[in-house]
């Protein structure tokens, strides 16, 4: 018995538990590194709808009465992670900032997505003269780096609150593009889809059917691991002061771009809102990571932590 | 007779997956002596390329080899640390693989992969190794092997890739060759090929052959005694001509029963054999081929059958042996 | 092999054709004319007119793209608003700064992200392997700001050991033929101009190169784990071959295909991280450039340093594909 031959007996003995998405659901609750995703990004979410909730400030208020003495008072019973240069509560305001990453990345992301599934599923689909045309103009678009084709978009559109959502949804079009056409050439090919031609149904149904749930899942990887990006990018835009325009506004980018000055006398409003956003992008990045995994066919069965365990035993006593 | 060259002694091989333990060899044992042709058929899955593979300790790192003792020229290569037994690897014994396809280096000229075992065992120059790299691609039948030597594997077609995997193979002239289904990728005719330039090998330099294979028309051809394996044991063993003619474990005979033949009478109805294959995923505690098995008896679920000599150098795994007869009956 | 270079080549036409159309609408999307967006607010009607007229902007579109692109055939950007000089000189004296940084930034990528990558899949489950995994992951997740920022912190404020801005001491007044400071302290001969440029770059060059590594390493881990289980690997074993040759000459050499690939694509980012990292080392390259363009609304130095960025990147991955083909005699001796 060959490896490849192991390998794909196993695939059979995986497969034969259920579907493809509750198998993976069934690894992905296995994988801790997942799990650790889940919250973070649980966490994220439950944070920034109830912001108003849970802060102990108002995001915009001043107390500059806390800083007579100098910047910046450090961590209090008051003020668990300390005060800005203004006075401002740094807790609520980085609680508030979630609502912005939050928002931003998801408008951002679903635009970007949507258009570029479209742009993708059609001329994956239709092929030919529209299929080269797309996607040339998707090759223009990835020829400017991510954040610097966000900056122009900017630069055009003025800094401000939708204008980055519109540059890093516009940014993320030709990724999504690109991986649905080849998602959708690779499955248009499927027996299934032959078999629904050849007994005459509709091309727009094939396409919504059959095809597009079954390219699905690399877009759903890709979903989680963009809007990563998409929270860095957003923060980056907003280090750079292309951000919201009301300096007050808890955008954790922006926050980050003034602690330059204060850097020596107080690291943690540097720290504080840095360490939010990491957080945050490794959330994303981890479920990313795990549902690449979970839905990956040729990572399937590999072997697995209690397998390494046995060899080891089986080692120490062989 | 003479001494055996290579001697295997209840070979048991374990993987620990992700899925549990899988049991692929259980307790396999034969021998090979020079100038000897040796065939071991199963169907895909039954053990047959992890046995060869155990042999030259280039399991995959889930295989660990549990019990057993293979004895070559008074050593025992499943005891041999790595550093030796790599010595002996391409060099006393050489192995061919399945898929010329995908066991050749993409990006490595066929002349480099088959001079790097001559530099590594013979410490030969590059020029001097190249030399003989044409030679050997020479002797496997590659028109212009001069020229076709700086070559890449994409630019040979599947046959000249599987004569390349011979020539590597070849290159230190080893004394026991394993081929491991060497034939199955290619074409028929190429297949008559393939197997000519083997069986010459055996002939001209007593080469021990160890061909394993599904298709018992290779091994009908080329072997003189063949094992028959399922489920990770051998099942029946003897010489070409006992396998073929008497078959007597109720497996030999599927697999015999299921091969199309010219000569049958157009009403004879192939008989395929029932069932899947064994999973492998526990020790077997009865006779593996038992699920599947029209011969059944009490016996075959209570223990595993050990093989018995049922006539001289024809021994079989079976409680209930098929008569003698029922196979030549059958054909006729 | 020449055809495929040549065929690459012919597929840049279109690529930087289109390059070009993209910047003429954006130009267009500007807020105000584009003549009052060229020339920023210190622009006179006579300006304007003359501008206009320049740039044909009262002829209609076709005729206005055609004069655009026959300007930048001739790598005309125009002139910088603030500093009055022409873009191309203004290139010319950065860019170097900006390939400095993200060469050092590469090479520190590759150099410790192949090594570590491969030793992870070598072992494959073990704590190292889990622990690089959670370290590269843990590295992409980093905006390089913060990172730069906390680099800044350690080293430079806190511990003192590392300048925190610039490229070489601003007391120094060092001669510069080339712009490229390694090279120039080479060049002359002054070890102390060596390490004093050394050390401005390492932090900038860790903080650009973190994604990179993060990235590099991950991909070797997944190539050398995917090569490791091919059958050529396996015939390798079985010739006898030692390990680390096994290594050296079938595994490595294999994987180094897709990193190659990956290694093209970072510099895309890294590009884009020039902009965050030059900000942070008040580093005087082309993204710092950018930055304060960005600022001072100087769309004749955005439009001019987004594409001659774009153009790079397209150019670098053009270098990336044909040393593609190299290692890979599939693509090297197909016709």
């Amino acid at each position: 018995m060959s490896i490849a031959e192991l390998e794909s007996r196993e695939i059979q003995l995986g497969a034969s538990t259920g579907g493809l998405w509750s198998d993976a659901w069934q690894r992905l609750r296995r994988n801790p590194a997942a799990l650790v995703g889940f919250f973070l990004v649980g966490a994220f979410v439950v944070i920034a709808l109830f912001a108003p909730l849970i802060a102990p400030y108002a995001p915009k208020d001043q107390n500059i009465l806390l800083v007579a003495n100098g910047c910046c008072p450090g961590p209090s019973s008051a003020h668990w992670f300390g005060v800005d240069q203004l006075g401002r509560d740094e807790l609520s305001r980085i609680l508030y900032g979630a609502r912005f990453s939050l928002e931003i990345g998801v408008v951002s992301v679903i635009a970007g997505l949507s258009i570029g599934l479209l742009l993708g599923s059609i001329a994956g689909y239709i092929g030919g003269f529209i299929d080269s045309l797309i996607m040339r103009m998707m090759d223009i678009m990835l020829a400017i780096p991510g954040l610097l084709l966000a900056i122009g978009i900017v630069a055009a559109l003025g800094p401000g609150l939708y204008q980055i959502m519109i540059a890093v949804g516009v940014a993320n079009v030709p990724v999504f593009a690109r991986l649905l056409r080849g998602s959708v050439l690779a499955q248009r090919e499927q027996d299934f889809v032959l078999a629904a031609r050849a007994v005459g149904a509709r091309k727009r149904q094939i396409l919504f059917s059959h095809i597009l749930p079954n390219a699905i899942s690399p877009v759903i990887v890709q979903g989680t691991l963009a809007m990563a990006t998409a929270i860095i990018d957003v923060a980056g835009l907003g280090f750079l002061g292309l951000g919201p325009q009301d300096p007050g506004t808890p955008e954790w980018g922006t926050m980050l771009t003034q602690v330059d000055l204060y850097l020596q006398s107080a690291p943690f409003l540097a720290i504080i809102p840095g360490v939010a956003i990491v957080l945050s992008v490794l959330g994303f990045n981890l479920i990313g990571d795990g549902l690449r995994e979970a839905l990956d066919p040729k990572l399937r069965g590999r072997v697995g932590r209690i397998g390494r365990f046995k060899l080891a035993k089986a080692k120490t006593s062989g | 007779m003479a001494e055996p060259l290579l001697q295997v002694e209840g070979l048991e091989v374990q993987f620990w997956t992700a899925r549990g333990q899988v049991y692929a060899v259980n307790g396999v044992s034969f021998e090979v002596s020079e100038g000897e042709t040796l065939g071991i058929v199963g169907e895909s899955g039954c053990g047959k390329s992890v046995t060869s593979l155990a042999l030259l300790g280039i399991l995959p790192r889930a295989g660990r080899v549990v019990a057993g003792s293979a004895m070559f020229q008074g050593r025992d290569l499943l005891q041999l640390p790595d550093k030796e037994l790599r010595g002996i690897r391409g060099k006393d014994i050489a192995m061919i693989f399945q898929d010329p396809m995908t066991s050749l280096n993409p990006v490595l000229t066929i002349g480099r992969q088959i001079v790097e075992p001559l530099e590594t065992h013979f410490g030969l120059e590059r020029k001097a190794a190249t030399l003989r790299a044409i030679e050997l691609l020479d002797q496997v039948g590659i028109p212009s092997a001069a020229a076709r030597v700086g070559d890449y594997p994409h630019q040979f077609s599947g046959g000249m890739r599987q004569r390349a995997m011979i020539a590597i193979a070849l290159a230190c002239e080893p004394k026991v060759l394993i081929a491991d289904e060497p034939t199955t990728a290619l074409d028929v005719t190429i297949q008559a090929q393939i197997l000519d330039v083997l069986r010459n090998l055996v002939v001209d330099r007593k080469t021990a052959l160890v061909l394993i294979t599904h298709d018992l028309g290779v091994v009908a051809g080329t072997c003189e005694r063949v094992n028959v394996m399922y489920g990770g044991m051998f099942m029946e063993t003897g010489s070409a001509e006992q396998i073929f003619a008497t078959p007597r474990h109720p497996y030999t005979l599927g697999l015999l029963q299921s091969v199309p033949r010219l000569d049958a009478t157009r009403r004879g109805k192939l008989q395929p054999i029932e069932g899947a294959p064994r999973d492998m995923l526990s020790q077997p505690s009865a006779c593996p081929f038992q699920p599947r098995c029209r011969y059944e008896v009490e016996e075959s679920r209570m223990s595993v059958p050990p093989l018995r000599e049922l006539e001289p150098g024809h021994w079989v795994a079976c409680f209930n042996p098929v008569p003698a007869e029922e196979w030549a009956g059958s054909v006729a | 092999m020449l055809r495929f270079v040549v065929r690459r080549l012919l597929l840049l036409i279109p690529i930087l054709l289109g390059l070009s159309v993209l910047v003429f609408i954006w130009i267009r999307l500007l807020p105000g004319s584009p003549a009052q967006a060229l020339l920023g607010e210190r622009a006179t009607p006579q300006s304007i007119a003359q501008l206009q007229h320049q740039y044909g902007l009262d002829k209609p579109l076709y005729v206005q793209y055609w004069r655009y692109l026959s300007t930048l055939a001739h790598f005309d950007f125009g002139s910088s608003i603030s500093s009055q000089r022409t873009v191309m000189f203004e290139i010319g004296h950065r860019f170097p700064a900006t390939v400095e940084l993200a060469a050092s930034a590469m090479f520190f990528a590759i150099l410790l992200g192949i090594p570590l990558g491969f030793f992870a899949a070598k072992k494959h489950g073990s704590i190292f392997d889990h622990g690089s995994l959670v370290v590269s992951l843990i590295g992409i997740s980093i905006p390089i700001f913060f990172l730069g920022l906390i680099l800044k912190y350690i080293f430079a404020v806190k511990l003192g050991w590392l300048p925190s801005v610039g490229r070489e001491d601003v007391l120094a007044l060092r001669p510069h033929p080339t712009n490229f400071y390694l090279l120039d302290a080479i060049l002359n001969g002054d070890p102390g101009a060596l390490w004093d440029t050394i050390k401005h770059l390492i932090l900038p060059a860790i903080a650009l190169g973190s994604i990179p590594l993060a990235i590099v390493a991950r991909i070797t881990r997944a190539a050398v784990l995917d090569v490791q289980n091919e059958d050529y690997v396996r015939t390798a074993r079985a010739k006898g071959l030692p390990p680390n040759e096994v290594d050296r000459r079938h595994v490595l050499r294999n994987a180094l295909l897709p990193i190659s690939t990956i290694i093209g694509l970072q510099t895309g980012l890294l590009l884009s991280g020039a902009v965050l990292t030059e900000t942070i080392f008040a580093w005087p390259g082309v993204g710092f450039w950018l930055k304060e363009a960005i600022f001072n609304r100087d769309y004749p130095v955005l439009q001019g340093g987004i594409l001659f960025l774009a153009i790079v990147f397209v150019l670098v991955n053009l270098v990336v594909d044909i040393s593609y083909a190299i290692i890979n005699p599939r693509i090297r001796l197909s016709n």
